[in-house]
């Protein structure tokens, strides 16, 4: 991993269209300001981690789901409530 | 070819019934491709079985079929990965986690599964805002579609 130091407002570029700017520092948060083509996503870490955390839970559904018609009976639900 | 799984034994498929992963789905780094089951036991829902891993086994969904009005954010870089001009060209599906009581089955509207049914392409993608979180009740869809349908009527 290449580890620059930057002080405030000052910003590195990821190749020729992406730049990543100190916006402020406050105690342990740094707030970064990133600037992309707007075709570029970008996302928090934890996001990620969210979304492969909820993949691995619904890997896990019980092999066996008895014979039973899952619509059915999620369908009556909302009536006998 | 002949694929190994663990819920449904050895399945037989063709070339034609196999998806291909743009990026690897989170959680899951060494299934490639994915194919799908239907059973009429599970409708409207069906099987998402990975080629390579016979152990994984999602529950998926067309989202509409339970949150009448989801509409994701989807960046145009992800649609050109899968080499799609628009939303509407794309299949969406979502990822559902079924617990022992089925009336707390949630659906991951965060992370939808982005398809394009041409080139057989796939990839979860993120959507841009926080509007959708990842364990969206699919009870409270519903409840939310009947109430939408009902003031339509009375409209």
């Amino acid at each position: 991993m290449l580890v620059l130091s930057r002080k405030l407002e000052e910003s590195i570029m990821v190749g020729d269209h992406i730049e990543i700017k100190v916006i402020a520092v406050h105690g342990e948060t740094v707030k970064l300001g990133i600037s992309a083509p707007r075709n570029i996503p970008v996302h928090r870490k934890e996001i990620y981690e969210e979304i492969e955390k909820e993949n691995i839970l619904a890997a896990r559904t019980r092999a066996e789901i008895p014979g039973i018609d899952l619509l059915a009976q999620i369908m009556k639900t909302p009536e006998s409530a | 070819m002949k694929v190994a799984t663990m819920r449904f034994g050895e399945v037989e498929i063709a070339d034609e019934q196999i998806y291909k992963l743009a990026a690897p789905l989170p959680g899951f780094p060494r299934t490639e491709h994915f194919f799908f089951i239907q059973k009429d036991n599970i409708k409207p829902f069906e099987w998402m079985q990975s080629v390579e891993e016979p152990e994984v086994t999602f529950v998926v969904v067309d989202p509409h079929q339970f949150f009448h009005d989801y509409s994701p954010d989807i960046s145009g870089f992800e649609l050109k990965e899968l080499g799609l001009k628009s939303l509407d060209e794309a299949t969406l599906i979502v990822i559902v986690v079924l617990p022992e009581d089925m009336t707390k089955m949630t659906a991951n509207l965060r992370g939808p599964v982005l398809i394009n049914r041409e080139t057989r392409a796939m990839k979860q993608v993120f959507t841009e805002s926080d509007k959708y979180g990842v364990r969206e009740s699919i009870l409270d869809g519903i409840k939310r579609k009947e109430q939408a349908a009902l003031e339509q009527k009375i409209k």
